[in-house]
């Protein structure tokens, strides 16, 4: 079985994940013809005699230079070298890297306030440094229940002070670290998303988050703070104008300040329960306890192993007891888990009795009861296979495969309202002997096709995609794909995220697909990776939220001019709403929807996959969770 | 990707794809990449913006999360959340602490006309004798990412006295349900117009603890599926001499160690120790030293002193050790280095079954050592950690080989590769295979590269045959075409260079760069025509391609087709506008087909990039001369002389150009004589345009007894030789000198 490739890219800045399957091959391409380092015109200069007449003049022949592409590990120099932003020629990708230093040290210093004197800061900042305070001296509620407290700017909309001074930037840090009330484990993080470049001095925006358990003993409120930081740094060019440059702050302002508390028990909402649901299981340290890597070093790679780990879950009620159980999708080799929930809130592992025990590598399950005789059947997508399990009410049989190609994520709903449900299974990468790579890297429309297969009883299946109309845009690489009813009419509609690129909302007309995304505002070109659906404003309207790849470098250097210089404003746009982050989408109710994702300040979901809006707190309003993150793999340095 | 094409071309799509393969690579090899993100968790505040409360929430986990789902797990009334991750833990369960359960409304509804899970149900909460509903909700299968939340209903509360829900059924009429209460759960019949209070379940306290990863560890046994059989490698004995890696007949243990790693001496005195155990399980050791040449004695003298070794040893230099890596990284998905100590453990046939990451323990060895005897079966069943069924086993087919010979050849290991290649063609018969099989079509695609490789180590004809290769396996593979015809034309053979380009572009008419190839081949043929068409249909696949356009433009100039000529090179400065050569080369169409402004234009912004170049200097002259400024032209005359002093036909334009002048100053004239006077010398005198531009130079100096000399000179050297046209030009002119009087 050929391993796939489920894939994430980033070069220069980060996007989504791609499966390119079926490629042990790795064929290096045909001796691609770079385009030739023009040679030039070699025109030949006989003189003649008629000083007036025209010369015999040749245009240069230049010969396309049939180079071989490089083997990976050639190319791979090249990559690495957009580690060290100085020679990818980014001028701010280095003020990126400089500056992200310096404010790394203001970040220690949130740990360490009584280490904050002139010396250090000196080398952060000039004597000259104007400062508005890093958290507002008046700040009003903003939010409050039993566990979190939420404190915003009193004063958003008038320009804070500024002070002058490193005296002043000595105060402006020991007020932001203040609430951390001595904690010596200040965890903080700056994403820079914008650099600008002015001469002598430079422009940089950045989110700044801290967050700790308040007290010098970690045991207080959890409090955390957000904001976003503007820093004017002044810049002294290395001696040989060869090396990085020097910068210290020359002003600070920070805006959208939030400070969120926990309960003063220091319990937060959430608690890690795992163990205590599954730690009587021998497959929780065998198996819970491991992650991709560990099975990625020790099993052979045709057994269906990838480093990237795209292997996702169902919840439902497999045996019947009103308790939801949970089914664990894992990679080739390794057998997926069922684990069934107890009276006690514990969790047994059943997979052996319950013929759920694939060994093939999984992607995404269903629990869904497909025969409406009363109990949960199991419809898993392998490698690129589909299987339906049909429960017998002891056990799982199986009792359909169908070749699906590479396939992503499953949703369910009655398309068609005769009484059965119906699946939609989402297709990725193209299979093998293809291009595999999507093209154009933006809007690509190279992908696996998605598939609606018609639930027709007796366990059959059919293809209905094109009969249906969802044929339409239907090339684009799809991780997810989610039913509801968004303009209410009674029938289910399926909005379709997908990675590089434009998103789908097909609006079900009795049975008929028509992809309205352009017209309704929510193509979202990115790189879509989930979708969630939820009323967040309790208008009577499902809104939805999409999960996209938040990328700092790639805010960053797309909206540097020298990006992709070439191209016209339309697809440069494109790039820079690439790297935006989340979107969440208002339902208009007139068929349309209302971006209102900045707003809403919930963008920066980092390289997100699953989101879903619940509500966590019973407030009656539904809150957003955001999976993410990419690959951690041993080495820490992140590209 | 600021790389990635718009206008795809082969050349573009395969450097593109190359960056996704070096940002494979460079996960594989253990690079992380958006690592170690926390997980997020906004707060609806019911108005904007939301509240970033991930960390005081307990949320931010920097798992690689994947799915999330949702239920009430245990029961309280609050949500409780589950998400499968790509790191450890595999599943993460957090239980929502709150107590305001009794906040909250939960249904589980159950079709009975529509479909039973009721997915696709609309549920309406209403207040009392509310007519507008307070929240809606919708019953989903599969939402997020490869993910399903539980089928529960759940509502938040608030301080909302909510009693009353309608049901809009999938498919089904709307039913209402009354009489609900605050921190219950309700089953929802469909038809049954009553909703049925599900029993509380007992409270629940699980313990919170935080979970421990196990730490990163290289170590690792690696038992494979399949065996594999090794490439024929060698290794150096302690005196100097070469001797192969495996001998037939009888398993052996290859050992990797150094001398300075506590865990190999370890080991290997064990195994010192235990020889007998190991020779009685059919097992030999060879243990490969792989210090530094410096260490070796060191190494050596450790093993047969302290150790007593008593197996057979040597030395393990970087090409064997980076061969023996080529293998495990096409076995293995994680392509980091190995460890020290590492060893392979290689059946009696030469196939590698095992491979141990850090040291390893005797008993695994000899339990192992017992598994190398049995069948392929079971050899299977070994590599499986635990017990299973598969839907679609995976094939013991030539994958894995394919993957190792991908490594090989793709590391320059050229020969290795080519050998382990020809071995696994004669063991798979893949010649026998449906021409559209897997197999056969992922082999050309190495028979492809090793081509490539050998060609870049030089070796011309070998890579030829292996480029042959290609097409046996794969008839028609385009790309196979398209590097022979590069190998070809490497090596003078362009006729035959042409047929392949030619079958490239045929197979894939997309192939731009098998078409500008053709071109160009052709053209150097001398065949225009045939060049003519190749780079028509490389812009008809790709019309950015620079090159295409640039070609032929040129070649169409060149045959004096300039008016055709300037389409294609305007395309060129349009797609390069930095290129200086294609807006020279569009200056001279433009001039040619009798546009001297526009050419003017061109040549302006060629010279505008590099300004030393005396022809373009001269030719921008000509252009501007024809356009009727004399002054600029000589300008441009001058700076070509200057590039080049010797530049015959810039000293004869600059000094026609000042002496055609209607009055030119003394200076000018001066100038104009001693440029003619210049080219004169230069010629000997014998180029008859030169003597005749002198003429002028003299007459516009006033000087018209030295014109009518030097023209009398050029009558008598053109009278029998020049056409009589001619001739009689020249014998005008001298009449008018003759007569004191400039010629018009």
């Amino acid at each position: 079985m050929p391993p796939c490739k489920f894939w994430c890219s980033v070069l220069l800045f980060s996007t989504a994940s791609w499966i390119g399957c079926d490629r042990p091959n790795e064929e290096l391409g045909g001796l691609g013809a770079g385009p030739s380092a023009n040679p030039g015109s070699s025109t030949r200069s006989t003189p003649e005699a008629e000083g007036s007449s025209s010369r015999q003049r040749e245009a240069g022949v230049s010969r396309q230079i049939a180079t071989e592409s490089k083997p990976v590990r050639d190319s791979l120099s090249r990559v690495l070298d957009r580690k060290d932003p100085s020679l990818d020629g980014w001028d701010t990708e280095v003020i990126n890297d400089v500056a992200g230093k310096q404010l790394k040290k203001l970040g220690e210093l949130l740990s360490a306030p009584e280490a904050i004197n002139d010396n250090v800061l000196s080398d952060l900042a000039l004597v000259s440094v104007a400062v508005s305070p890093l958290r507002p001296i008046e700040l009003k509620n903003g939010f409050a229940d039993e566990s979190i407290e939420v404190l915003v700017d009193a004063e958003a909309d008038a320009s804070p002070a500024a002070s002058v001074g490193l005296e002043a930037l000595a105060q402006a840090i020991a007020g932001l670290a203040e609430p951390f009330a001595g904690s010596r484990r200040v965890h903080y993080k700056f994403k820079v998303i914008r650099v600008r470049l002015d001469g002598d001095s430079c422009e940089t925006e950045a989110y700044f988050q801290a967050d700790a358990a308040a007290g010098a003993n970690d045991d207080g409120p959890i409090v955390q703070q957000n904001a976003t930081w503007t820093c004017r740094w002044d810049l002294t060019p290395s001696p040989d104008m060869r090396g990085r440059p020097e910068l210290r702050l020359a002003s600070i302002t920070a805006r959208d300040f939030r400070e969120a508390v926990g309960p003063a028990s220091g319990r937060p909402l959430f608690e890690d329960v795992t163990a205590a649901v599954l730690c009587g299981n021998e497959s929780f340290q065998a198996q819970v306890m491991k992650g991709t890597n560990y099975w990625r070093s020790r099993l052979q790679k045709s057994l269906g192993i990838d480093v990237f780990g795209h292997q996702g879950m169902a919840l439902g009620d497999a045996n019947g007891d009103g308790l939801d159980d949970i089914y664990l999708c894992q990679p080739g080799g390794v057998p997926n888990r069922l684990f069934l929930q107890q009276a006690d809130c514990s969790a047994v592992d059943a997979t052996a009795s319950s013929g759920l025990g694939v060994l093939d590598r999984s992607r995404s399950a269903l629990f869904l009861d497909l025969d409406n005789d009363g109990d949960q059947d199991l419809v898993l997508v392998t490698n690129s296979t589909l299987v339906v399990f049909g429960n017998d009410g002891t056990r799982f049989r199986s009792v359909l495969k169908q070749h699906i190609g590479i396939a992503t994520t499953l949703a369910a709903a009655d398309y068609d309202l005769d009484g059965d449900l119906d699946l939609y299974v989402c297709g990725y990468s193209p299979p093998s002997g293809g291009e595999s790579a999507p093209v154009p890297y933006h809007d690509a429309n190279n992908g696996h096709r998605n598939s609606l297969l018609r639930n027709d009883g007796s366990w059959e299946l059919i293809d209905v995609t094109a009969e249906v109309g969802l044929d339409a845009d239907n090339t684009r690489y799809t991780l997810a794909a989610s039913w509801d009813d968004f303009d209410n009419d009674g029938d289910p509609d399926l909005y379709v995220a997908n990675d590089f690129g434009r998103n789908c909302l097909y609006r079900n007309d009795g049975g008929m697909f028509v992809n309205i995304a352009p017209d309704a505002g929510v193509e979202d070109i990115s790189a879509g990776m989930g979708v969630s659906w939820g009323d967040f404003n309790n208008d009577g309207l499902i809104d939805i939220y999409v999960s996209n790849m938040f990328s700092s470098a790639g805010n960053r250097v797309a909206f540097q001019r020298r990006f992709r210089g070439g191209d016209d404003a339309q697809t440069l746009s494109e790039f820079q709403r690439h790297a935006r982050g989340n979107s969440l989408f208002e339902n208009a109710g007139d068929g349309t929807f209302r971006d209102v994702s900045e707003q809403a300040g919930v963008t920066m979901g980092r390289w997100a996959w699953s989101s879903l809006q619940t509500d966590i707190n019973n407030d009656g309003l539904r809150d957003i969770l955001v999976t993410n993150g990419m690959a951690t793999n041993p080495d820490t340095g992140d590209l | 990707m600021s790389q990635s094409p718009n206008d795809y071309t082969h050349s573009v799509g395969d450097a593109y794809r190359q960056g996704w393969e070096a940002l494979f690579e460079l996960l594989q090899t253990g690079g992380s990449f958006s690592g170690r993100e926390r997980n997020c968790c906004y707060l609806n505040r019911g108005s904007f913006p939301y509240a970033d409360v991930s960390s005081v929430a307990g949320f931010d986990f920097p798992d690689d999360g994947r799915a999330l789902g949702v239920t009430d797990w245990d029961g309280d009334g609050a949500v409780d959340v589950v998400s499968a991750n790509r790191t450890a833990p595999r599943l993460r369960i957090l239980r929502n602490t709150s107590a305001d359960g009794g906040r909250s409304l939960q249904l589980v509804l159950r079709g009975t006309t529509v479909n039973r899970d009721a997915i696709g149900a609309r549920i309406e909460l209403y207040a009392q004798g509310g007519d507008r509903p307070l929240q809606v909700d919708t019953v989903r299968a599969g939402e997020g990412y490869l993910a399903q939340s539980s089928k529960l209903v759940h509502f938040g509360l608030g301080d909302q006295p909510a009693d009353r829900v309608v049901v809009r059924w999938p498919g089904g009429p709307a039913e209402e349900f009354n009489g609900l209460g605050p921190g219950r759960r309700y089953l929802l019949v469909e038809g049954s117009g009553r909703a049925e209070p599900l029993a509380r379940r007992p409270a629940v306290a699980l313990r919170s603890e935080p979970l421990a990863p196990e730490p990163w560890t290289d170590a690792a046994r690696i038992w494979l599926a399949g065996r594999v059989p090794m490439p024929g490698l060698q290794y150096e004995r302690f005196d100097g001499g070469r001797a192969p890696l495996l001998e037939p007949g009888r398993p052996v243990l290859v050992n990797l160690w150094a001398s300075w790693c506590v865990p190999c001496s370890r080991e290997l005195k064990e195994w010192s120790t235990e020889a007998e155990r190991l020779r009685e399980a059919g097992i030999d050791v060879l243990a490969l030293s792989v210090d530094k040449p410096e260490e070796r004695e060191k190494a050596r003298a450790w093993l047969e002193g302290s150790a007593e070794w008593p197996f057979g040893s040597g030395v393990a230099g970087d090409a064997l050790v980076t061969d023996l890596n080529l293998v495990l990284r096409g076995l293995l998905d994680n392509k980091g280095p190995m460890p020290v100590p590492t060893s392979f453990l290689i059946d009696g046939r030469g196939r590698l079954a095992a491979v141990y990451k850090g040291a390893t323990e005797l008993k695994t060895l000899l339990s192992d050592a017992a598994l190398l005897s049995v069948d392929d079966e079971e050899v299977f069943l070994a590599a499986q950690p635990f017990p299973g069924f598969w839907v679609e086993r995976p094939t013991a087919g030539p994958l894995s080989e394919l993957s190792i010979t991908n490594e090989l050849i793709n590391a320059g290991r050229a020969e290795l590769g080519s050998a382990y290649l020809n071995g696994l063609v004669t063991r798979f018969q893949i010649e026998e295979l449906p021409e559209d099989s897997d197999a056969r079509i992922k082999l050309a695609g190495s028979q492809l590269n090793l081509g490539v490789r050998l060609a870049d180590a030089g070796q011309e004809s070998e890579a030829v045959a292996a480029l042959e290769q290609a097409l046996v396996l794969r008839p028609g593979y385009s790309k196979a075409h398209f590097n022979l015809g590069v190998a070809l034309e490497g090596s003078g053979r362009l006729a035959e260079a042409a047929v392949h380009y030619r079958d490239a572009a045929v197979a894939a008419p997309d192939h731009a760069e098998a078409s500008f190839n053709l071109g160009y081949v052709l053209s150097e043929l001398g065949d225009a025509a045939g060049a003519r068409a190749a780079y028509e249909a490389a812009i008809e696949a790709a019309p950015g391609l620079f090159d295409a356009r640039y070609n032929l433009g040129g070649l169409l100039l060149k045959e004096g087709r300039a008016a055709e000529a300037v389409e294609h090179l305007e395309a060129a400065a349009r797609l390069r506008p930095e290129s200086a050569e294609a807006a020279y080369n569009l200056g001279n169409a433009y001039l040619v087909s009798g546009d001297a402004g526009r050419a003017v234009e061109a040549y302006r912004s060629a010279v505008a990039v590099d300004s030393e170049r005396p022809v373009w200097r001269y030719n921008l002259g000509l252009a501007l001369a024809k356009n009727g400024d004399a002054g600029a032209a000589c300008e441009q005359f001058r700076e070509a002389v200057r590039l080049d002093p010797e530049y015959l036909a810039a000293l004869n334009g600059l000094a026609r150009t000042l002496a055609s002048l209607p009055e030119p100053t003394a200076a000018q004239a001066a100038e104009a004589l001693a440029a003619a006077e210049l080219a004169v010398r230069q010629t000997g005198g014998a180029n008859l345009g030169v003597v005749d531009t002198l003429a002028m130079c003299q007459a516009a100096a006033g000087d018209f007894e030295s014109a009518s000399a030097t023209m009398e000179a050029a009558v008598k050297a053109a009278e029998g030789r020049a056409p009589e046209a001619t001739v009689e030009q020249l014998r005008s002119r001298l009449e008018a000198y003759r007569a004191g009087r400039r010629p018009l």
